[in-house]
């Protein structure tokens, strides 16, 4: 008994961490934006919305509601942005042979700041981190809170050159805010593992390229603790409503060094309305002790079907393989995905999944997470 | 000479080849080091579970050492001391009798990772692990 209430404590908490509010990729293309700044003040997108996407959500997205900050109540300077988010989550699960298990708790609660001087921001969030109500009695205040991001950046006159120095990502992949999802999980780019780091983003008509170098948490304190040091390269072309993009990463810990290569493409058909998206890595892991090696796979692909304002459906299927030669070792998924967004600030998510690991599809795990989200 | 299309073809083949896996898991080294960068840490140090900063139970797993010290009671590189580890997560030699595989399992009730479950293949890496000593190699 102890036990189990132990397990589902773990599993709270887990679920609990508070993920980065990032951009939607399904947004984009599908909502009429052709790129992730558009909305969103950070190059590659995530965090604070901007103007436009803020009215973006009370309109487009929402249909109804004023999505300014604290709904057009408080008006800020124009060198200040400010938000929040908040959610909460109802979770439902049953793995393979265990017994079904069902809890709610609180899953993030993050506040954001952007101070503009001219060309240079400065970029903060802070929040409570998710592993707080599992800590042990004697824990340290501060360890109770945490700061996904805190950056300085750099943004031209015409937008066409970025710089960022400090704690976020790298733009890499298609950045879900789903905090579970295998390319965020297992590409390191899971919950409070956020590097530091010094990024260049330079921009045309149609395309974006970022290149990063990366430095490892070096305060274990502030997150995931030391993670791996290297330097990250994404580059995405545009094609009317349809989109390519490459990406490639170099990671070195004490313990390994991994080299990725991915490609991503998004495609929006214009007739029947759907975004496919879909991501694609390979990683060579070395490990540095052993001298043993082996190749990884990171498999991606969505049909998001948004029906706006107030809806959107998808599905996705994702494959992890940590060792593509290891026989049993994958893990597969299927995952439906409801959102609802009533009125401007407020989100309802209902993520559904069916795991298959190690390639075993007779035992599967099932996940329903079902997230309520307001943003100030 | 193979044509372009030969050529991905292959390459398509190749990789439909490998993602289906041939090797089994005593085809993988049972190090410690090995056990841990490969398994121990992607699956268990996410920041809320076993990191230095979540500690989850008490047990901070992030680093090498202080995973094999929380998990066999021993601290790595230095004499081993005879009895048993604090709540018997690891017996060295004991696959059988070491709860870590019980939790891992997820027989008894509880089981970790307790949202993603190891693959049965990583398992028997870290049962073998156990088998043949649970050195800190």
């Amino acid at each position: 008994m102890r036990l189990t209430r132990a397990c589902l404590v773990a599993l709270a908490v887990i679920l609990s961490a508070p993920s980065r509010a990032d951009a939607y990729p399904q947004f984009q293309f599908a909502l009429g934006s052709e790129r992730c700044s558009a909305c969103h003040f950070a190059p590659g997108g995530g965090g604070l919305l901007n103007d436009f996407g803020r009215d973006e959500s009370g309109d487009t997205l929402s249909g109804r509601g004023d999505g300014r900050f604290a709904h057009g109540a408080v008006t800020l300077p124009s060198w200040l942005a400010l938000g929040a988010d908040l959610r909460s989550a109802l979770v439902g699960k049953q793995l393979a042979d265990q017994e079904p298990e069902l809890l709610a708790f609180p899953m993030q609660a993050d506040a954001y700041s952007r101070i503009t001087l001219g060309p240079i921001s400065i970029n903060l969030t802070l929040g409570l981190n998710g592993a707080a109500r599992g800590r042990t009695a004697g824990a340290a205040p501060l360890t109770y809170l945490a700061s996904r991001q805190h950056y300085l950046g750099y943004e031209s006159a015409s937008g066409a050159v970025t710089v960022r120095a400090g704690r976020f990502f790298p733009v890499f992949g298609v950045r879900s805010q789903d905090h579970t999802a295998y390319a965020r999980r297992y590409l390191d780019q899971g919950t409070l593992e956020e590097p530091y780091a010094l990024e260049l983003g330079v921009s045309g008509e149609d395309w974006e390229g970022y290149l990063a170098g990366v430095l490892g948490n070096p305060v274990p304190s502030t997150g995931a603790g030391a993670r791996a040091s290297g330097a990250t390269a994404y580059y995405e072309r545009r094609f009317g409503a349809s989109a390519v993009a490459g990406n490639a990463r170099l990671a070195v810990t004490d313990a390994d060094r991994k080299i990725t290569a991915g490609a991503i493409g998004k495609y929006w058909l214009a007739g029947p309305g759907l975004l496919a998206i879909a991501e694609l890595d390979l990683q060579h892991q070395h490990f540095t002790t052993t001298s043993d090696a082996r190749v990884q796979l990171l498999a991606f692909a969505q049909l998001t079907k948004p029906i706006m304002p107030g809806y959107m459906f998808g599905v996705a299927f994702q494959r992890w393989a940590p060792d593509l030669t290891l026989r049993g070792s994958s893990r597969n998924a299927l995952q439906l995905d409801v959102q609802v967004f009533p009125w401007a600030h407020v989100e309802a998510h209902l993520l559904t999944r069916l795991e298959a690991t190690g390639g075993d599809t007779t035992r599967p795990n099932l996940l329903a997470l079902l997230q309520l989200h307001y943003y100030l | 000479m193979l044509s372009h299309r030969g050529r991905s073809t292959a390459v398509l083949a190749a990789l439909g080849l490998a993602a289906v896996g041939c090797d089994t898991p005593e085809d993988r080294p049972s190090a410690w080091s090995y056990v841990h960068a490969a398994i121990v840490r992607p699956g268990c140090t996410t920041a809320a579970c076993h990191s230095k900063l979540g500690s989850q139970a008490g047990l901070d797993l992030s680093t090498a050492d202080a995973a094999y010290a929380v998990l066999t009671g021993r601290v790595c590189g230095a004499p081993e001391i005879p009895g048993s580890p604090a709540g018997n997560l690891v017996l060295p030699g004991h696959p059988e009798s070491s709860r870590l595989m019980y939790l891992l399992r997820g027989e008894g009730g509880a089981i970790m990772p307790p949202d993603v479950p190891l693959p049965d293949a990583e398992i028997a890496i870290v049962e073998r692990w156990i088998l043949e000593g649970a050195t800190c190699d």
